[in-house]
C-alpha cells in the first residue's frame, strides 16, 4: 500500500492521512491554514499602506479592541454553529442587556430589591440573559423548529423589549446617560470597562515607544475587554478540545440522529450552548454599558450576521459539525481589521469598507471550503 | 341581551370619543434615536395643556411605503388634527393630500419644508437639517476651519447627511463624511484613523451627541486640538462643551416640532382657521460654553 500510494504524487489515498510527515507538512494539512494564511496577507498589505496609524500604540489598542469585541460574540456564535443551529438574536440580546444594565443603575433594581450597584446589575441582567437562551434553546429543541427563524423572532422581541423599556422605565427618552463613573469604586464595573496591562505600557513610554504627540505617556492600557475575550477562547478552546461536551458538541453538530443513539444528550447540549451565547453577549453590553457609563436602544444591531461572518471566515461550517477555535481568532482579526482598513488609509473612501468585508467573507469562505475539502477527503 | 349591551357599550365609547380633540403624530423616526421622544414629549405636554388626545405612530421599520399606510389609517380615525413629518413628499404626498382633502387639517414637522404647501399642508414648523448645518459650518469657518470633516452614525440615514453637507457647503471645502457605527469603540477608532490618515484636518462635525463624546476621546488619543461642533444634546456633551473641549452644539430644538404644531391646530380648529402667517423655524439653537450649564439637566429630556 504504502509503495503505491507513494509513486502516484497526486492520488490521496485513506492511507496517506496516517502517513508521518514533517511538521510543516503537517501544518499545512490544518483546517485553519487558510485563514491564516489570508490574515497574514492582511497583516502585511496593511502594514504597507497605512503602517504608522495601524500599527502604533492606537492602533493596536483600538484595534484589538474591536477585534475583542467580534471574538466575544464569535465565541458564542461559532459555537452554536458547530452543534448545528444558528443565533440570530445576539444583537438584539447586546441591546437588551445594555439596557437592563443602565437602567438597573439609574432606576434601582427591579421588584423593589433597592439600590443597583454594578455587581447587582451585572449580576441580574445575566441571569434574565441566560434564562431568556435557555428559553430559545428550549423552544427550538422541544418544537423542533429551526434555529434561524426561532432567533429571528427572538432578535425582534428583545429589540422590541429594548425600546418599549427605554419608553416607559425611562421617561421616554433612548438613552441613559450621566450615570456615575462607576469604574472609581466598584471593581465589577472597572473588570468590565476598565483597562489592564497598565505596566506593560508604562515600560513601553519609558523606552520610547509608547510617546505621544506631546510627549508624554500615550495609551495608557489594554481594554479589559480584550482580557475578557482571551479568558473566554481559552475555555472554549479547553471546551472544544480537551473534555467530553466538546465531543458532544461536534456529534451534534454532525449528524444528531446517531449522536442521539450513541448517547449524547443532544437537547441539553443546544439549550446549554444558547445560554452560553447569551452569556457572551451580556459580556459585551457590559464591557460597552461600563466604558462609557451610558447605554441606549440602538446598540448591537446587526451584530449577529457580523459574528456569523467572522466564524465562517475562521473555517466554521455553517451546516454544522467543523470548526476550531483558532479559526474564529483568526476570523476575528480579519474581519475586525478590514472593518477599519478602509479608513486608516487615506487614500480609499472609509464608504468602501462594506465592500471590503464582502469580497473578503467570500474569497475567505471559497479558500476555507478549498482547504476542507482536501482535508476531509473530497465529503 | 348581548345586542343591547354592545349597543350601550358603543353608544358611551362614542359619546367619550366625541367630546375631547384628537391630534395624531406620526414620524419617521425608528424607536431607538434619541431626538423623537423629545418631540413626542412637546406633544403629549401641549395636549395635555389644552385637555385634548395626543397619539404617537411611528414606523419601525424606516419604509417611506409603510409610513404612507399609518398615515392613510390614521387619517381614517378622524382625528382633529394630524401632524406629520415629511421626510420623502414623493412617497408620503398622496396620503397627506388625501387626508386634507377629508378635511383634517395637517401640519408637517422637521424635514419638508419645501414641499410641505404642494402637499397641502397648512404651515410647517422645523427646519431642514441642511440648513442646521449650514449653520454649523458659519460657526466653524468663522472658527477659521478650512479643511473639515464630518463623522456620522447611520450612514444611510439621509437627514444626517444633510447636515454634513450643509456644513461643508457653509465652509466651501468639500470633505469626507465618515460612517462610524453607533458603536463607541468603532467609533474611536474610525475617527483616530481619519484623523491620523489626513493631519491637515482643522474642523470636524459630529451628527450626534454619543458620536461627538466619542469623537472626542478619539481626538484626545491622537493628540490634536481640532474646532469641533456637534448636534443634538446629551448631559457629558454639556459637560464637554462646559469646559471648552467640544466648541458648541446644534439643538434642533425638536420639542418645539412636537409641541406648537398642536397649539396652532387647536387655535385653527377653535378659531375659524387662526394660523401663523408664515413656517415657523424652530431652530436652530446653538449651545455653547455661555449656556451649556444651564441647560445640561434638560439634555435628552426636554431639549
Amino acid at each position: 500500500m504504502a509503495t503505491a500510494e507513494n509513486g502516484d504524487a497526486g492520488k490521496r489515498t485513506e492511507a496517506s492521512r496516517r502517513k508521518r510527515q514533517g511538521w510543516f507538512a503537517e501544518l499545512l494539512q490544518r483546517p485553519e491554514i487558510a485563514s491564516f494564511a489570508v490574515m497574514v496577507v492582511i497583516l502585511v498589505v496593511l502594514g504597507f499602506l497605512a503602517g504608522n496609524s495601524v500599527y502604533n500604540p492606537l492602533g493596536i489598542k483600538n484595534n484589538l479592541s474591536i477585534i475583542a469585541q467580534l471574538g466575544i460574540i464569535t465565541t458564542g456564535a461559532c459555537l452554536l454553529m458547530i452543534a448545528g443551529e444558528f443565533d440570530l438574536s445576539i444583537g438584539s440580546m447586546i441591546g437588551f442587556t445594555g439596557m437592563s444594565i443602565g437602567l438597573m443603575l439609574k432606576w434601582g433594581l427591579p421588584f423593589g430589591l433597592g439600590e443597583a450597584t454594578p455587581g447587582s446589575a451585572f449580576l441580574l441582567t445575566l441571569v434574565f440573559a441566560v434564562a431568556i437562551g435557555w428559553s430559545i434553546g428550549f423552544v427550538v429543541t422541544r418544537t423542533g423548529l429551526s434555529s434561524f427563524i426561532v432567533s429571528l423572532g427572538y432578535l425582534f422581541i428583545l429589540r422590541g423589549a429594548t425600546e418599549v423599556g427605554f419608553r416607559y422605565i425611562n421617561e421616554g427618552s433612548t438613552q441613559v446617560s450621566s450615570l456615575p463613573d462607576f469604574k472609581q469604586n466598584s471593581y465589577v464595573a472597572d473588570i468590565f470597562g476598565g483597562q489592564f496591562l497598565e505596566p506593560v505600557f508604562s515600560m513601553l513610554y519609558d523606552v520610547g515607544w509608547n510617546v505621544s504627540r506631546s510627549g508624554k505617556l500615550w495609551v495608557t492600557g489594554m481594554d479589559n475587554r480584550v482580557g475578557w475575550w482571551i479568558v473566554i477562547t481559552l475555555v472554549a478552546y479547553v471546551i472544544l478540545s480537551r473534555t467530553q461536551i466538546g465531543n458532544w458538541i461536534y456529534a451534534t453538530g454532525d449528524n444528531v440522529e446517531s449522536a442521539r443513539a450513541n448517547g449524547v444528550p443532544v437537547r441539553r447540549v443546544k439549550i446549554g450552548l444558547f445560554m452560553f451565547s447569551a452569556f457572551c453577549s451580556t459580556v459585551f453590553a457590559a464591557c460597552q454599558v461600563f466604558e462609557t457609563n451610558s447605554s441606549d436602544a440602538a446598540k448591537g444591531q446587526l451584530l449577529e450576521l457580523e459574528a456569523i461572518a467572522t466564524a465562517v471566515v475562521g473555517g466554521t461550517l455553517m451546516t454544522g459539525g467543523f470548526g476550531t477555535i483558532l479559526g474564529i481568532i483568526f476570523g476575528a482579526v480579519i474581519f475586525g481589521l478590514l472593518k477599519n482598513a478602509s479608513f486608516y488609509i487615506p487614500w480609499i473612501d472609509g464608504a468602501f469598507y462594506r465592500v471590503f468585508l464582502g469580497t473578503f467573507l467570500l474569497v475567505s469562505t471559497m479558500f476555507n471550503e478549498k482547504i476542507r475539502k482536501r482535508i476531509t477527503g473530497g465529503i | 341581551m348581548k345586542k343591547i349591551l354592545l349597543a350601550g357599550i358603543t353608544l358611551a365609547a362614542m359619546a367619550t370619543g366625541a367630546a375631547a380633540e384628537r391630534y395624531v403624530m406620526v414620524t419617521h423616526g425608528q424607536g431607538t434615536d434619541p431626538f423623537w421622544p423629545v418631540v413626542e414629549k412637546g406633544g403629549k405636554e401641549a395636549a395635555a395643556a389644552i385637555g385634548a388626545d395626543f397619539e404617537y405612530r411611528f414606523i419601525p421599520s424606516g419604509s417611506m411605503a409603510d409610513m404612507a399606510k399609518l398615515i392613510e389609517a390614521a387619517a381614517a380615525t378622524q382625528p382633529d388634527g394630524l401632524i406629520v413629518s415629511l421626510p420623502d413628499a414623493d412617497a408620503l404626498g398622496g396620503a397627506i393630500r388625501a387626508a386634507v382633502d377629508a378635511g383634517i387639517p395637517v401640519i408637517t414637522i422637521n424635514s419638508g419644508l419645501e414641499q410641505s404647501k404642494d402637499v397641502g399642508a397648512l404651515m410647517h414648523v422645523g427646519q431642514p437639517e441642511y440648513l442646521a448645518g449650514q449653520k454649523a459650518g458659519e460657526l466653524a469657518k468663522a472658527a477659521g476651519v478650512t479643511h473639515p470633516i464630518c463623522f456620522s452614525q447611520e450612514a444611510f440615514n439621509a437627514a444626517l447627511s444633510e447636515r454634513c453637507n450643509g456644513y461643508f457647503d457653509a465652509i466651501g471645502v468639500r470633505g469626507e463624511i465618515i460612517d462610524t457605527t453607533p458603536d463607541p469603540i468603532t467609533i474611536r477608532t474610525r475617527a483616530a484613523a481619519a484623523l491620523q490618515a489626513d493631519p491637515a484636518i482643522d474642523g470636524a462635525l459630529s451628527v450626534g451627541p454619543h458620536t461627538c463624546v466619542a469623537v472626542h476621546q478619539a481626538m484626545e488619543d491622537v493628540g490634536v486640538e481640532t474646532h469641533h461642533g456637534c448636534f443634538d444634546l446629551s448631559p457629558e456633551l454639556m459637560d464637554l462643551i462646559d469646559a471648552g473641549q467640544v466648541n458648541f452644539t446644534v439643538d434642533q430644538q425638536q420639542r418645539l416640532q412636537g409641541y406648537l404644531p398642536v397649539i396652532m391646530l387647536h387655535l385653527y380648529n377653535e378659531s375659524a382657521g387662526l394660523l401663523p402667517g408664515a413656517n415657523v423655524p424652530s431652530g436652530p439653537g446653538i449651545v455653547d460654553q455661555s449656556n451649556a450649564a444651564a441647560v445640561k439637566a434638560l439634555a435628552g429630556i426636554n431639549r
